[in-house]
């Protein structure tokens, strides 16, 4: 063992600190998101829940079991993936302002999703019926992979990243999948509207486990599979000269890491619509306390995701009781503030590299 | 025994950066790559560490040729240190020294791999900014941290072959007395038994500290041999087109 006074393995005990401190805040916003609601349920409930016990009305397990559960499931992983995918696509593009959302990956597995919707019963009913319950995540998936990759080859420029072709690729995406989603929106029907509004502003509201149990199959594949990168991303942060010299397979951690940042964006996407700022915010918040060692990154952004995404609908469901704000405007409200700061910080640090 | 280029050509998009190109490296010596700008020597240095395939041509490592060599095993006795660095993320100059250690994962110890980085970063100078975070140093000092990184990869003479250390300009960013230091301690490994090549543009330092020199000019090697016979004023002004002999 490292003796506990080298630097290292003191930056170690501080990243496995940060990633505990993270999986306690995501514990206790996920028992708030099952205690808190119009019905008062306390944890003397939960726990008779737990057990099985009879001594606990049918209305309250019902709400706890069928409402808030797969809702704070839901919530829990969408966050832990955008979490997980902000991480990655910032060690990806080496850089700290690739977000899923800013570059446009969360837009384009949206645009598919919603083509899902309104072509569903036409033109997609092969693949909607071949597919079941998978088909909305699935073609999120690859609209997500679509972007991702299409983003990676318009700002990569003899083996580095170009920061200003990355953003401005990213609103030519965004405004893309827009106007395809308003072309879509304009050939639906009334049912079919309904289920498109929340696209627009990302909600976690109406999860049931029939349309939320598909979805976190596939965050959780997901977001393992870019947990498992963390040194590979490591060396890659050093530019892919270094990396491939340092023994890393580049294009095969490449590929892993776009492959499975689509698959868990395009999951959470599929089912609750655009969730911007949480894969920006959250690794850096992470990263201000353990350093950028994906190690802590990774597994640290994946708890706090899902921590600030359950606090967030929170905020969502309690600010104007008894209707619901959509999840994604409580979120954007807290990001876009935290993107200016970001901005200010790094100008005044002399600009992006 | 060696690293070896053998008539290495690059052929890009039409236009030939590299043709009969010959350079060979052995452990025990310190061999500079010398050349005007735009002589391919970024070029051959790519084919030497494996990170480009040559159009024609091969590149052997110890007999092997390079691209059959386990990407793991090449990065376990071969670092590169490139003339430009991308790290944009701040880790701390202990974080990335430990970096080099990442192909002997679960081969060495913690501990050995902290004494090793301790070591090194103690030869490169750089172990009073051990806490420092690596984007707040200066270029010379990045450039210094990155060397220890490459240092600290190829620590231990392997089981099978041996240690090389390929590097691009690495003085480019130093001041004199850091340069000095660098060739000195570039010169002490190769004494060592390590296998240094470097493309270096101040022929002063390399008619010091250097064992052998390649000549190149226009996408080709034209001479190899020692710094004293091939570095004279008129070889000089030959390679570089100056219109008088070179004074030193």
């Amino acid at each position: 063992m490292t003796s506990p006074t080298s630097p290292l393995a003191r930056r170690a005990a501080i990243g496995r600190s940060a990633v505990f401190a993270c999986g306690l805040l995501g514990l206790f916003f996920a028992l708030m998101g099952v205690l808190v609601g119009p019905l008062n349920v306390g944890l003397v409930d939960i726990g008779k829940i737990i057990i099985g016990s009879d001594d606990v009305s049918q209305v309250k397990s019902g709400v706890v079991l069928n409402i808030r559960l797969p809702r704070m499931l839901l919530g829990f992983f969408v966050g832990a993936s955008l979490g997980v995918s902000g991480a990655t696509m910032q060690g990806f593009f080496r850089n700290p302002l690739a977000d899923p959302a800013l570059i446009g990956v969360s837009s384009g597995g949206a645009l598919a999703a919603v083509a899902v919707i309104v072509l569903g019963g036409a033109a997609l009913s092969g693949f909607t019926g071949l597919l079941g319950a998978f088909a909305m995540p699935i073609a999120a998936f690859v609209g997500s992979l679509t972007i991702v990759t299409a983003i990676y080859r318009v700002s990569m420029q003899d083996g580095r990243v170009i920061v200003a072709t990355m953003l401005l690729a990213g609103v030519a995406a965004n405004s893309l999948a827009v106007s395809g989603i308003g072309y879509l929106t304009f050939l639906a029907d009334d049912t079919q509207l309904r289920d498109l509004t929340f696209w627009t502003l990302g909600s976690l509201g109406g999860a049931t486990w029939a349309r939320a149990l598909p979805a976190i199959m596939l965050m959780i594949v997901g977001v393992i599979g870019l947990l498992r990168l963390a040194r590979p991303l490591n060396s890659l942060l050093f530019g892919e000269g270094d990396a491939a010299a340092l023994g890393t397979n580049v294009e095969a951690t490449k590929a892993q890491a776009a492959f499975f940042t689509a698959l868990s964006v395009g999951a959470a996407t599929a089912v609750c619509g655009v969730i911007s700022f949480v894969g920006l915010v959250v690794p850096h918040l992470v990263r201000l306390v353990t350093g950028p060692d994906h190690r802590f990154v990774l597994p640290g952004s994946a708890l706090l995701g899902g921590a600030l995404v359950l606090g967030a609908d929170l905020i969502a469901r309690m600010a104007v009781t008894p209707a619901e704000l959509p999840l994604g405007v409580v979120t954007a409200a807290l990001g876009a503030p935290f993107f200016f700061w970001l901005l200010l910080r790094d100008k005044q640090r002399g600009g992006f590299g | 025994m060696t690293l070896r280029l053998s008539d290495g050509h690059v052929v890009r998009g039409g236009a030939t950066l590299l043709h009969e190109a010959n350079i060979t490296v052995t452990p025990g010596q310190f061999v500079a790559i010398c050349g005007p700008n735009g002589a391919g020597k970024s070029t051959a240095l790519s084919l030497l560490d494996g990170s480009a395939q040559p159009t024609d041509g091969l590149v052997t490592l110890d007999g092997e040729p390079i691209a059959k060599v386990q990407r793991k095993a090449l990065a376990q006795r071969r670092a590169v240190v490139p003339q430009r660095h991308q790290l944009s993320f701040p880790f701390l100059v202990h974080e990335v020294v430990a970096m080099g250690r990442a192909p002997h994962e679960g081969r060495t110890s913690p501990a050995e791999n902290d004494a090793i980085c301790q070591q090194a970063m103690e030869w490169l100078g750089v172990t009073p900014y051990a806490e420092r975070n690596y984007l707040t140093l200066s270029g010379g000092e990045r450039q210094r941290v990155m060397i220890a990184r490459a240092l600290a990869q190829v620590w231990e003479a392997p089981a099978e072959g041996h240690r090389y250390l390929l590097l691009d300009e690495p003085t480019a960013a130093l001041d004199l007395k850091h340069q000095i230091a660098l060739m000195k301690l570039l010169a002490r490994l190769a004494n060592e038994g390590w296998a240094v090549l470097a493309v270096l543009h101040d022929l002063a330092l390399v008619r010091r500290w250097c064992t052998d020199v390649v000549l190149m000019k226009k996408g080709t090697t034209v001479d190899s041999g020692s710094p004293e016979n091939l570095l004279n004023p008129e070889n000089v002004a030959e390679i570089f087109d100056l219109d008088e002999p070179y004074q030193f």
